[in-house]
């Protein structure tokens, strides 16, 4: 019996994220040392003109449970499916993505089986075909190896840790019939932004953030700095706290977790609690006018100049050298 | 950024970069020291420093700790105009509160000697507190007191902006630069060790608070600090509590109160304290706080909702465990290390480290710059310390009760507990069973007075006549006027012997030590200004060799003096003979009678005059007789090698029943010495007093040859004096007398009690005291003046005496 | 309404974190401990639903050692009623997949109409703890709430999502786990602390929850470290300079394309 790596791939209104298909990359690369499949599941509405698209990452085989009554994200009625599906099909190994809904199906699926699960992934390795994951702890002060106990093996992936492969191969599309359940959370209202504007903090590959020295709600700079990185834009617990940004921007230890290519911090002092949140970033670049301000320890590079000053000549020179 | 480029060699090197360590690099490089180097093992201030809670009082026991003291008042607020940087200083003034009368009397007579030092202190009603401090309670107070000038500051800020001073003059700071290990060549620092490459130097500074005393290790020294939690709390801002309002101190309930901007800022100093890092100080502490401790929060919370009833409702926002680093005594370790040249130290600021930080830079680099600090600062100099201080259960145990001292109730003679026994003499059981209370002092276990009864034999102290007031009398008298006996053991001894033995001592000592074998002589021995370095006896006991005898206090500081300056090529060696030999003192008009019943030796005048000494036979033993006394009366010290002293304190007690011998503490013997007029160095002569205006002129000796001190005390011979050491008695029999009462001259205020005891002799306290003219002193000024002390804000009548008031012409001894 | 919120005790953010001498696991020594602050908010959400209701008990239940006990005292000193600690020499070895268990059988015992719990823990991130003890107590389960309203036995929570926010309802008894937003944790006050003194903090081993200790150890482990390192440490790296802010800006960006961070 070959040992087979299963991936849940969550998918919205505006398709897969980029996070599905750094999992299944993941899970070729596993799939591969084990010479086994590679199956990707998908379970929600309208799923299919997209579903094809996961074959150029390696699947072998999608499974895919599509209804119109799974539109909207429910843990405990996607759980239910995936319990199913996990049940006839023994996947060794079961990865996930790295958002909330990932998160959530994977611990419900986890405690329904009676199950490990280790969230927030940045490497994987196997030890005598078995998966070992490493993720950080403490605020990412600590590095742990984690061995995975049970059949399947469960982990969620952080976002950006990874890399995309193509791998087109031929695959097999399997319907699967969903067995509906009633939810005992009743949706009342919803006040959504389309997706395709949405850069999600935790997978954005470039950060621009705010802090203290921002001096109000008026982030336009930096949105604009992000727009031309291809990035979004945070904050920090103090501008936050002030009110100027909403708490789903704030960067740090009791905010998101993040690790872009690129963090660049705008008059952020860089407090232990906000490092703990962006520690892992490929690169920080920091601007303070402040000398001694503690995030110039650990930046990559430091300047030390206005916010207010310097990015705007960030962007002119960015715009300078079209982009 | 880290740039480690660490220079190869750098003049100075100062190891610890919080506030003290700071401040001695700017007080260095004010005095034009350029080649300045600082390393911090990780950020500035990380240690203790950022968690201080930034007061800055004033008043402390001495004139010159308080100049000291006040000194930060001065400088803090200067440091931004002339940096840039602000320290965040603030003189919000001083209130402290009694909860009882103990506590007030104690606080009546530091308004006495705050006046006399320069501080503005005196009391207010409880009414006016309130005033002062809207929000606070006076219910359950007996009083309070008002000090306008005390201030507080913000400790890292004032730490950045020391440290940037000492930038602008040419320091360098190197952060994330530890030290491991310190080079020493031919008894003198030459270098240091960094994980990033040496550095050589000429002087090694020691600023690294509870890092110290492995810092010390390295350099083979012994820093005995401690470090314990010590904690405040700040809550959220609270209706009704003004944005700066005077510092307030509660003493009896442990804690203080400081404004922080519309909140406030609490926490204390309690009895029993927990010692914190026994097994060294973790490796990454790092502005790193403490578990909470509710425990210890409690003592600050009862009195704080006690003292300011609206922290009931308010909210805490933040409690704050830090650790800092405490001395056996609580008091600062400032100065040159002994044993070691140019090995400087300024450490274990027991929780004043930011108001006692200025005046330790500044302190430390006149240190460097002339060899010694502009004002004498015994009480915090590392010198007072012992190698054995650095056990560390012992540092462990002592730290339990150092922390509370700052708050407890200063009585005088007020008795350390913890940490006891460590050093006994030989007779010590033989004195607990004769009902002795014992005293503890630099180690040592001294009866202090007995209770014959052997009933009660505690301290219960006073701020008047305290439980032994009536033991001390039995005592006294009985020396006076029948036979006492002392043990005096903790006394330190050496022997200085060798060719060159007479030479070295003649050229350190102020008197004539060409004597013949078996003369003692009392002599000063003096600084280059002719000031005291310390007072002694040298007696020789043999061609090449002699037996010095100098107080407990002092004896690691004595030593380390005469060592030094020992040249290098003399063949003189000085060894520490204190535990080779215990003192019993023999005192009293029937002395002789005593000790003719033990000896066959001639005892009388003429065979034995007064400051001569000889082996004589006593019982079966031959100890040392020396026919000196420290009490004014007729008897012999007798230095007895350790193992016989039991066999002659036996025979002693024995021969003496007849006469009525009555065992003595250290309390009578202080009252009997002051009643002659004898001198305590510390006390009464310090290192910036010379023997004329001690009234010691005939212990120098100006024809016998060169030695330090001689021209300075020519000169000053020449110029006349403007202080000079008179006595007084009180007018009443029943005020008491100890230290720093002020002194008034005809209705002014001239200068302190240096020290004081009750005189039974007399029937009335009698005290020392310099008095001042700058015009010159003369025994006609000094007698014409009208006088009275204050006590506990009374003015007492009192009489001046150019000489003792007790057998002026010294005849008693000589009998 | 009788709310029950589960506690974690964790590092203080600044704290130092040193691996032990197992290798596995942090040592303790030392240690600053702090409540978890999604679990701060859920007792602030707790006691100001009980405030609202006008009577009502809050309980603080955690799994820890006995360290959490002084945890367990600031939660009391905020306000809540009752502290339970459970701590047992056999949950030595302890992952989320056992708290949870833990949680649950502690729960069969205790009468509640609401759980309130933080999303995570920000000592091992692993989101995992209340999902498991709703499905566990079979009650639903709303996380990401960032407002709550309770009507009829109904409890109304608004949550946040990827793109937005939700309104979503549900019956009581439910469970909810917190997100910034939510609330802003009192302080305990003074007085509170005193008080606090006074109130229970009852410590349970695992068979005073009826748990069977064979249950437990090592070999229960759902999810065990193997190994814990220190994370590599970032080093500062440049200061960039220039005469004006267009310089740094060149230089900055020139250096970000040769790092290929941008493109």
């Amino acid at each position: 019996m070959p040992n087979n790596v299963m991936f849940f791939a969550e998918h919205t209104d505006a398709g897969f994220g980029k996070s599905a298909f750094e999992g299944m990359s993941e899970g070729r690369r596993l799939a591969n040392q084990l010479n086994g499949t590679l199956t990707a599941v998908v379970i929600g509405a309208g799923t299919q003109d997209n579903a094809q698209e996961l074959a150029q990452y390696g699947a072998d085989r999608i499974l895919i449970c599509d209804d119109p009554a799974l539109n909207d994200f429910d843990a405990d009625q996607f759980t239910s499916i995936l319990v199913d599906i996990v049940k006839q099909n023994t996947p060794d190994i079961l990865l996930f993505g790295t958002s909330l809904n990932d998160k959530a199906v994977a611990t419900l699926l986890a405690t329904r089986l009676d199950l490990g699960v280790a969230t927030e992934c940045l490497k994987f390795t196997l030890q005598e075909e078995r998966l070992v994951a490493t993720r950080t702890m403490y605020g990412g002060k600590l590095v742990a190896q984690v061995m995975i106990e049970g059949k399947p093996q469960i982990a969620c992936i952080r976002a950006n840790a990874f890399p995309i492969i193509q791998d087109l191969r031929i695959t097999e599309q399997i319907m699967v019939e969903p067995q509906l359940k009633v939810s005992k959370i009743r949706v009342i209202d919803k006040k959504l932004n389309s997706l395709d504007k949405v850069v999600e903090l935790t997978e954005a590959t470039v950060i621009v953030s705010g802090g203290r020295a921002m001096g109000g709600p008026d982030f336009s700079l930096l949105e604009e700095l992000a727009d031309l990185l291809g990035g979004a834009v945070g904050a920090s617990r103090v501008a936050v706290d002030q009110g100027w940004r909403p708490h789903s921007d704030q960067v740090g230890q009791t905010g998101k977790v993040v690790s872009p290519k690129l963090y660049v911090a705008c008059g952020i002092s860089g407090a232990m609690q906000h490092l703990a949140g962006m520690g892992t970033s490929e690169c920080i670049v920091a601007i303070n006018k402040d000398n001694q301000a503690p995030i110039f320890h650990y930046a990559d590079y430091g300047i030390v100049e206005d916010v207010f000053e310097m990015v705007p000549a960030i962007i002119e020179e960015l715009k300078r050298q079209g982009r | 950024m880290m740039n480690h480029e660490l220079p190869s060699f750098a003049q100075i090197v100062i190891i610890g970069g919080g506030i003290v360590g700071c401040s001695t690099a700017y007080h260095l490089t004010k005095l034009g020291y350029t080649d300045v180097i600082l390393l911090e093992r990780k950020e500035l201030g990380s240690g203790t420093t950022w968690a201080a809670a930034g007061l800055v009082a004033q008043l402390r026991q001495n004139q010159e700790m308080t100049n000291l003291a006040k000194y930060a008042t001065e400088l803090y607020p200067m440091l931004e105009a002339e940096t840039g940087v602000a320290t965040g200083y603030i003189k919000t003034g001083a209130l402290g509160v009694c909860q009882t009368e103990d506590r007030r009397r104690e606080w009546l007579r530091g308004a006495g000697y705050a006046s006399a030092f320069g501080v503005e202190m005196y009391e207010v009603s409880l009414k006016e507190a309130e005033e002062m401090v809207p929000g606070m309670s006076t219910e359950g107070l007996v009083s309070a007191f008002y000090l306008p000038n005390d201030g507080q500051t913000n400790p890292l800020e004032t730490a950045q902006a020391l440290i940037k001073g000492a930038r602008m003059r040419g320091a360098k700071v190197f952060e994330n630069t530890s030290v491991s290990g310190i080079k020493q060549k031919n008894g003198a620092v030459c270098g240091v060790s960094t994980e990033y490459g040496d550095i050589s130097c000429e002087y090694v500074i020691n600023c690294a608070g509870m890092w110290g005393r492995q810092i010390g290790k390295m350099a083979g020294v012994s820093i005995p600090l401690h470090a314990a939690i010590h904690m405040h709390a700040i809550t959220k801002p609270i209706e009704g509590i003004q944005k700066i309002f005077p510092c307030v101190r509660d003493f009896d309930g442990r804690t203080y109160f400081k404004a922080d901007n519309g909140a406030i800022l609490f926490g204390g100093f309690e009895e029993v304290s927990k010692p914190w890092g026994m097994k060294g100080i973790p490796d990454n502490f790092k502005f790193t706080e403490l578990p909470e401790d509710m425990d210890l929060f409690e003592v600050f919370l009862e009195c704080g909702l006690q003292r300011f009833p609206s922290l009931g409702t308010a909210e805490i926002r933040h409690s704050s465990y830090c650790a800092e680093s405490f001395t056996p005594d609580n008091a600062f370790m400032v100065g040159e290390v002994p044993n070691v040249k140019n090995l400087f130290v300024g450490c274990g600021m027991n929780s004043v480290g930011i108001a006692g930080a200025a005046g330790v830079g500044r302190a430390i680099a006149q240190w460097v710059s002339q060899g010694y600090p502009e004002e004498q600062l015994w009480p915090v100099d590392v010198r007072r310390f012992f190698p054995w201080q650095q056990n560390s259960r012992y540092l462990h145990d002592r730290v339990i009760e150092s922390v509370g001292i700052l708050y407890e109730q200063h009585y005088p003679y007020a008795q350390r507990t913890t940490a006891r026994p460590v050093i006994c003499s030989p007779v010590h059981d033989r004195l607990a069973q004769k009902g002795a209370c014992f005293s503890m002092n630099a180690g040592w276990e001294r009866a202090d007075w007995f209770d014959p009864k052997g009933v009660e034999p505690v301290h219960k102290h006073s701020w008047g006549r305290a439980n032994w007031f009536e033991f001390q009398g039995q005592e006294h008298m009985a020396a006076r006027q029948g036979v006492a006996m002392y043990d005096m053991t903790s006394m330190h001894k050496y022997i200085v012997q060798g060719p060159d033995a007479e030479e070295v001592l003649q050229k350190l000592c102020a008197g004539d030590v060409a004597v013949p074998v078996g003369q003692i002589v009392y002599t000063p021995m003096l600084n280059e200004r002719g000031g005291y370095e310390t007072d002694f006896t040298v007696t020789r006991i043999a061609e090449d060799s002699f037996f010095i005898v100098t107080a407990v206090g002092t004896g690691v500081r004595d030593f380390d003096y005469i060592k030094r300056r020992i040249p290098a090529e003399a063949k003189a060696f000085i060894t520490d003979v204190t535990h080779g030999y215990a003192m019993l003192a023999l005192m009293g008009p029937d002395a002789r009678k005593v000790l003719a019943k033990l000896t066959d030796d001639d005892l009388s005048n003429e065979a034995f005059p007064y400051r001569t000494a000889k082996e004589i036979d006593l019982g079966y033993a031959r100890p040392w007789a020396f026919r000196i006394s420290y009490v004014g009366e007729l008897g012999w010290e007798l230095y007895i090698p350790t193992n016989f002293a039991t066999g002659v304190f036996d025979a002693i007690m024995e021969a003496g029943q007849e006469f009525g011998i009555r065992l003595v503490g250290m309390q009578a013997v202080n009252s009997l010495r002051l009643e002659c007029g004898y001198r305590h160095w510390e006390s009464d002569i310090t290192p910036d007093d010379n023997p004329f205006e001690a009234g010691l002129g005939f212990s120098v000796n100006f024809n016998k040859g060169d030695f330090v001190g001689r021209e300075a005390l020519l000169k000053q011979k020449e110029r006349g004096i403007t202080r000079r050491l008179v006595m007084f008695t009180l007018e009443d029999s029943e005020t008491m007398l100890y230290k720093n009462e002020p002194i008034y001259r005809n209705g002014k205020a001239i200068s302190t009690i240096t020290s004081g005891a009750y005189g039974y002799k007399l029937g009335c306290s009698v005290g020392m005291g310099y008095l001042k003219n700058l015009e010159g002193i003369t025994n006609d000024w000094i007698l014409s003046g009208n006088y009275e002390i204050q006590v506990e804000g009374k003015m007492i009548a009192a009489k001046v005496h150019l000489r003792a008031p007790y057998d002026s012409k010294g005849e008693r001894t000589k009998i | 309404m009788d709310i029950v919120v589960l506690m974690k005790q964790v590092p203080d953010t600044s704290a130092l974190i040193r691996i032990g001498e197992d290798k596995v696991s942090i040592s303790t020594e030392d240690v600053k401990w702090v409540i978890n602050h999604y679990d701060e908010m859920a007792v602030e959400e707790a006691l100001r639903i009980k405030e609202q209701q006008g009577k009502g008990k809050v309980t603080v239940l955690t799994v820890g050692k006995e360290t959490a006990v002084a945890t367990l005292r600031t939660v009391l000193a905020m306000g809540a009623d009752e502290g339970i600690l459970i701590s047992d020499p056999a949950l030595e070895a302890i992952d989320p997949q056992i708290t949870a268990k833990v949680i649950a059988a502690a729960l069969k015992n205790i009468h509640f109409d609401l759980i309130i719990a933080g999303h995570r823990a920000v000592d091992d991130d692993a989101y995992f703890v209340p999902t498991a003890v709703a499905e566990y107590l079979s009650i639903p389960f709303l996380s990401m709430v960032i407002r709550q309203e309770i009507k009829e036995g109904k409890i109304q929570c608004v949550q946040t999502v990827k793109n937005g926010s939700m309104v979503v309802e549900t019956e009581l008894p439910a469970l909810i786990a917190t997100q910034r937003g939510l609330n802003e944790p009192r302080y305990p006050t003074m007085l509170n602390i005193m008080k606090a003194k006074k109130k229970s903090v009852e410590i349970k081993t695992l068979s005073d929850i009826g748990l069977s200790l064979e249950e437990f150890g090592p070999n229960a482990l759902k999810t065990k470290i193997t190994s814990l390192t220190y994370a590599p440490k970032r080093k500062a790296g440049e200061m960039i300079d220039g005469e004006t802010v267009g310089e740094k800006a060149t230089q900055l960006v020139q250096l970000l394309r040769a790092k290929a961070v941008i493109l």
